[in-house]
């Protein structure tokens, strides 16, 4: 059995207020892949990943973690699979230092020294952040909090990463480390996102929610080229996927200088 | 940014002393128990006895020294304390009747001792409590209390306490920076009306984020107890510490400037 595969299987939930945040949803996650949980806001990405969390409990259907259904009595051994990235990483560090907030998932599940510090530094170089092991995590900046949320999850080695929003407000240079850092790693991987570009750079296939129903499962190349499907569940292609406009920017040179003309933007300088 | 804002963030760096200093090199168990003497030595004082009062402060300020804690921090954090301790012994000095004789051959009202002693009783606790959590590390007091068998619930109640001050702070600090970005020409303070709302609302945010973060610590095997980390080594300078500020605790008990006043004197007091 391996817990590196993932099935929900007709899973519903509606809120207490009545609002159906899940219809009758069913994909497949296998081995080492990576897939993209992708759709517009409010079509119950959150949702699906607190029933995969365990936070919620779905009122029908069941999901499947390598044989292990996820139900209130086993979700002590589903958190022990499952890596949790959250979308806002100053919900995820909550100790002093980084290093104790790295500890902190392996010593809740039984590891304690000596090997416990060798584990959280390695977990720390593999994440390129060793040098912050003493620093709070609050002085840190955006792209080194979510290298650091990261490392939490992979100092307790879950088999499959859940990450909602990995690149969510980061600069692009350290987008582009997390993005490099996750197709380094060998776990599967479910990644809720609105940046599309990551999810087109990153994923195998993609799942698309709409009003809480799958609207398509397919690799992100199908999905993304098909713009009715696209349109209707309320998103756009990646921004590398979009045309551009057939001229560059209209410059005219003024005493010297150049001005860009104003109804142009996307293009380089003529 | 305000300055309740500005003191949250100060309030934030509490405890980044715990790493440096003479301090870090001793058990927690025996810091902890240590200022548990000196607390029991100051609650056994009389209510006007202030010079049994002023060589505990030894306690709090050998903690300042030893962690490299500047006085200025101190100051400023245990400051606030003042009004409500001079507030609670403001009216002794015209209330109680006794009257003391001072060296001078002036009579005062043995209230201004009682108050003298409340404010004492005041700053040395809280000064106490202060440099304890900044020179150890709340992690390393939590590791402290759990090898002194306090029960786990006691702990990770004070672990959560401690980090709910800084989820409602930084949540006040987001209102606060919101709310000046849109006040327009309106300076200063907030009114008192809008300041009522948005309490309210604070604690609604707070509560969120509090969950969310209670959902991250369930999603990393959080099964109500904190880890307590590596274990713990009582050592040959631990005892001496110990015996130390027990032993001073106990001579202050008995009144140490009495004592000293005896010794040096020849003549009992």
């Amino acid at each position: 059995m391996s817990h590196h595969y993932l099935h929900f299987n007709s899973v519903s939930f509606t809120y207490p207020d009545g609002t159906k945040a899940l219809s009758e949803v069913s994909f497949e996650m296998h081995h080492g892949e990576r897939i993209g949980l992708i759709g517009a806001n409010g079509a119950g990405k959150s949702t699906l990943l607190q029933l995969l969390g365990g936070f919620l409990v779905a009122q029908s259907g069941s999901i499947d973690l390598g044989g292990l259904k996820i139900t209130p009595s086993t979700i002590a051994e589903v958190r022990r699979t499952l890596g949790f990235v959250f979308q806002d990483a100053d919900d995820q560090l909550f100790m002093p230092t980084v290093f104790e907030d790295v500890a902190f998932g392996p010593a809740n599940l039984g590891v304690e020294e000596p090997e416990l510090t060798p584990l959280v530094l390695e977990t720390l170089k593999r994440t390129g952040i060793a040098h912050l092991a003493d620093r709070p995590p609050y002085h840190l900046s955006g792209g080194q909090k979510r290298a650091a949320a990261i490392a939490t999850v992979l100092a307790s080695t879950p088999s499959m990463l859940v990450l909602d929003e990995p690149a969510n407000a980061l600069d692009p240079m350290a987008r582009r480390r997390i993005i490099e850092q996750l197709k380094g790693f060998t776990h599967s991987q479910l990644i809720a996102s609105h940046d599309l570009d990551l999810v087109l750079d990153l994923c195998h296939r993609v799942v698309i929610l709409h009003e809480g129903k799958v609207a398509a499962v397919a690799p992100p190349m199908t999905v993304f080229k098909d713009k009715e499907l696209l349109a209707r569940c309320g998103l756009l292609p990646p921004l590398r996927m979009q045309q551009l406009p057939p001229e560059g920017p209209q410059l005219k040179v003024v005493e010297g200088h150049h001005h860009e003309a104003p109804h142009h933007h996307h293009t380089a300088e003529k | 940014m305000s300055r309740l804002s500005s003191t949250i963030d100060g309030w934030r760096s509490f405890d980044s002393f715990a790493a440096e200093g003479l301090i870090s090199a001793l058990d927690p168990r025996a810091i902890i128990l240590s200022a548990l003497c000196t607390v029991i030595a100051m609650t056994g004082a009389g209510k006007g006895e202030v010079m049994v009062l002023l060589p505990l402060t030894a306690f709090p300020l050998t903690l300042m020294v030893l962690a490299d804690i500047p006085a200025l921090w101190l100051v400023k954090r245990i400051l606030p304390v003042l009004p409500f301790a001079l507030m609670i012994g403001l009216l002794n000095p015209w209330l109680e009747q006794g009257t003391v004789t001072l060296p001078g051959g002036a009579e005062i009202s043995t209230g201004w001792f009682t108050l003298s002693s409340i404010t004492l009783r005041a700053l040395i606790s809280a000064a106490t409590a202060l440099l304890l959590i900044a020179s150890v590390g709340l992690l390393n007091i939590s590791r402290g209390l759990a090898g002194l068998k306090v029960p786990a619930l006691f702990i990770t109640q004070l672990q959560m306490l401690f980090r709910y001050f800084f989820v409602i702070g930084e949540e006040f600090q987001r209102m606060e920076r919101a709310w000046r970005l849109r006040s327009g020409s309106r300076r200063g303070r907030m009114p008192l009306k809008l300041a009522a709302q948005l309490l309210q609302n604070l604690f609604l945010r707070s509560l969120a984020r509090a969950g969310r973060i209670h959902n991250a610590m369930l999603a990393r095997g959080f099964n109500g107890e904190v880890p307590a980390g590596a274990p713990l080594h009582w050592r040959l300078r631990d005892t001496l510490w110990l015996a130390g500020w027990a032993g001073f605790a106990l001579l202050c008990r008995s009144n140490l400037p009495l004592l000293l006043g005896t010794l040096l004197t020849g003549q009992p007091q």
